[in-house]
C-alpha cells in the first residue's frame, strides 16, 4: 500500500464519485481523497480511469480503497521516457480490469485477483508496449482482453 | 506479452477475448502452469508465437474472421476451433506426439511441423482447408487416414539430403495439391495422382515429379497451375519457373497465372525424356508462358486460343 501522504488515495464512494476523485484531486460524495497525485494525470469517465504518465518509471501511487467502487476499468499509458509503468492492481479495490491503454512502453500489473482482468488496447495506429499481468498467488484462471487494434509489440 | 502468477504454480488457465477491431500480439508468454487457453475473438486476432511449457488444450470461439495463431508448442494434446463459427484458422502445430485438432468451420490453413506426424487426428472440419507439409515428413498407410476434411494438400521440398516423396493414395478427400517452392535442391515427387488431378504451383522450383496412380492408356491428363501469388512463405511471385515430370500423362492442362499487373513470364520446361507421351498442351490464363524443352516431343499440340498473355515456345 502506497502511504496517502505521498501519493493519492481516494477511499470509498461509487465507482463515479471515485473516479470524478482521482480526476479532480478533491473529495467527491463519499468518495474522499488524502494526498497528493504525482507523476500522472488522470482522465476518463464514471468507470473508467486513464492514468497517464508525466514521469514514467515511477510506481503510481494511486489507491482505491472502500467499498464503493466496482466494475471499474484502471487504464495506464506511458509518459515520454519510455520507462515501464508498473501498477500495483491489489492497490485498486473494485476495479475489475487493468489495461495497458495505448501504451507503447511496457506495462506491469501485479497483484491481479481473481475475477480480474488485464487488457491491452490499441487504436491501430500505435505499437504496444509489452504487457505483464502477474496474478497474486493462489489465482488459478487469468482473463487478457485485448481490443482497439493492437498492433504487435514484444 | 506475459500472463503469470505470483505462486508460479497455481494459474491453469487463461481466457483471452479480442474485440472491437483486428488485434494483433506479439509473443504470448503463459506461466509455466497454465494448461488451458480458451480464445473467443470477436474480431481478428494475430499472435506471433506462444511460448509455452504446459499448455494441453486450445480452444478458438466466436465469429471473428481469422485466428493466426502461429507456432504453439510441442505440450499441446487438444486444439478445438470448432467454436470459430464463420472464421478461419491458421496454425502451426509443433512436435506434439498425441495431438488432435479439429478445424474451424472457415478455410483452416495447418501447417505440420518437421517431424511431427501424430498419432491423434487433424479435422479440418468445414470448408475448404489447406494441410501444409513442408519438411521431411512422409505420408504412410498410418499416417495419411489421420488427416481428414482437408481439400488442399501443399508441400514444398526442404530436405537438404534428398528428394521428398509424397504418396497421395494414403489421403483421401483432397482436391487439389500446392507445390511451393520451398528450397528445390532435390526433387519434389507427387505420387498416385488421380487423372485429371489439379496441381498447383506456387513458387519455381526446378524437380518436381507428378507420377499417376495409373499412367496406362492413352488419356491421362493432368490441370497443372502455374503461379498462384503464394510460395511456402506466403509472398508474391511475379512469374516462375517449372521443370515438369509427369511420365504417362498425354494431355496436361495448364493455366497460367500471376499477380495483378506482372509482367515477367511462367516459364515450363517439360522435361521432353521422362513426358514421351504427352501429345496435347491446352494453355489458359493471364499470365504470359513460356514452353521450354521441347525438343524431342512429337507430334505435340498446343492450343493457347483462351490464353490471354503472350506464349513463347
Amino acid at each position: 500500500m502506497v502511504a496517502a501522504s505521498t501519493g493519492l488515495t481516494v477511499k470509498d464512494g461509487t465507482a463515479a464519485d471515485a473516479s470524478a476523485a482521482f480526476r479532480t484531486g478533491v473529495t467527491v460524495g463519499n468518495a474522499v481523497v488524502s494526498g497528493t497525485l504525482a507523476g500522472y494525470t488522470v482522465s476518463g469517465d464514471d468507470y473508467n480511469l486513464l492514468f497517464t504518465a508525466t514521469t514514467p518509471g515511477n510506481k503510481p501511487d494511486l489507491t482505491l480503497t472502500g467499498s464503493g467502487a466496482s466494475n471499474m476499468s484502471v487504464g495506464i499509458t506511458q509518459g515520454t521516457n519510455g520507462a515501464i509503468d508498473t501498477v500495483t492492481a491489489s492497490n485498486f479495490t473494485g476495479a475489475t480490469s487493468f489495461n495497458s491503454d495505448r501504451s507503447t512502453v511496457a506495462v506491469v500489473f501485479t497483484g491481479l485477483a481473481a475475477g480480474q482482468a488485464v487488457g491491452v488496447i490499441g487504436d491501430k495506429a500505435v505499437v504496444n508496449g509489452n504487457l505483464t499481468g502477474t496474478y497474486a498467488a493462489g489465482v488459478t484462471a487469468a482473463t487478457l482482453n485485448v481490443s482497439g487494434g493492437t498492433k504487435g509489440g514484444p | 506479452m506475459t500472463i503469470n502468477n505470483a505462486s508460479g504454480s497455481a494459474l491453469s488457465s487463461l481466457t483471452l477475448t479480442s474485440t472491437e477491431q483486428a488485434n494483433v500480439l506479439g509473443s504470448l508468454v503463459l506461466g509455466a502452469s497454465v494448461t488451458t487457453l480458451a480464445i473467443n475473438a470477436s474480431t481478428s486476432l494475430q499472435f506471433g508465437g506462444i511460448t509455452t511449457s504446459a499448455l494441453r488444450t486450445v480452444t478458438v470461439s466466436g465469429t471473428a474472421a481469422t485466428v493466426s495463431l502461429d507456432r504453439i508448442g510441442s505440450a499441446l494434446t487438444s486444439f478445438d476451433a470448432s467454436g470459430l463459427s464463420a472464421g478461419n484458422v491458421a496454425i502451426i502445430l509443433g512436435a506434439s506426439p498425441t495431438m488432435n485438432f479439429v478445424g474451424s468451420a472457415g478455410n483452416d490453413m495447418v501447417q505440420i511441423d518437421a517431424g511431427s506426424l501424430m498419432t491423434g487426428f487433424v479435422n479440418g472440419a468445414g470448408a475448404s482447408d489447406v494441410l501444409a507439409m513442408y519438411t521431411g515428413l512422409s505420408l504412410t498407410a498410418a499416417t495419411g487416414p489421420r488427416f481428414t476434411n482437408f481439400e488442399v494438400l501443399r508441400v514444398a521440398s526442404t530436405n537438404s539430403s534428398e528428394g521428398q516423396t509424397f504418396d497421395t493414395s494414403f489421403l483421401s478427400g483432397f482436391q487439389t495439391y500446392q507445390i511451393a517452392s520451398g528450397t528445390p535442391r532435390f526433387s519434389l515427387n507427387l505420387n498416385k495422382l488421380a487423372n485429371d488431378t489439379s496441381v498447383v504451383f506456387l513458387g519455381t522450383i526446378s524437380n518436381a515429379s507428378l507420377g499417376m496412380n495409373d499412367a496406362s492408356g492413352s488419356t491421362d491428363s493432368l490441370n497443372v497451375t502455374l503461379g498462384n501469388n503464394v510460395s511456402n512463405t506466403d509472398a508474391l511471385t511475379n512469374g516462375i519457373t517449372v521443370t515438369l515430370r509427369a511420365a504417362g500423362v498425354e494431355t496436361i492442362k495448364l493455366h497460367s497465372v500471376g499477380i495483378a499487373g506482372g509482367m515477367e513470364l511462367n516459364i515450363l520446361n517439360i522435361d521432353a525424356g521422362t513426358n514421351s507421351t504427352l501429345s496435347k498442351v491446352v494453355i489458359d490464363g493471364t499470365q504470359s508462358i513460356r514452353l521450354q524443352s521441347l525438343a524431342s516431343v512429337l507430334a505435340l499440340t498446343v492450343d493457347a486460343s483462351l490464353l490471354t498473355g503472350a506464349l513463347e515456345v
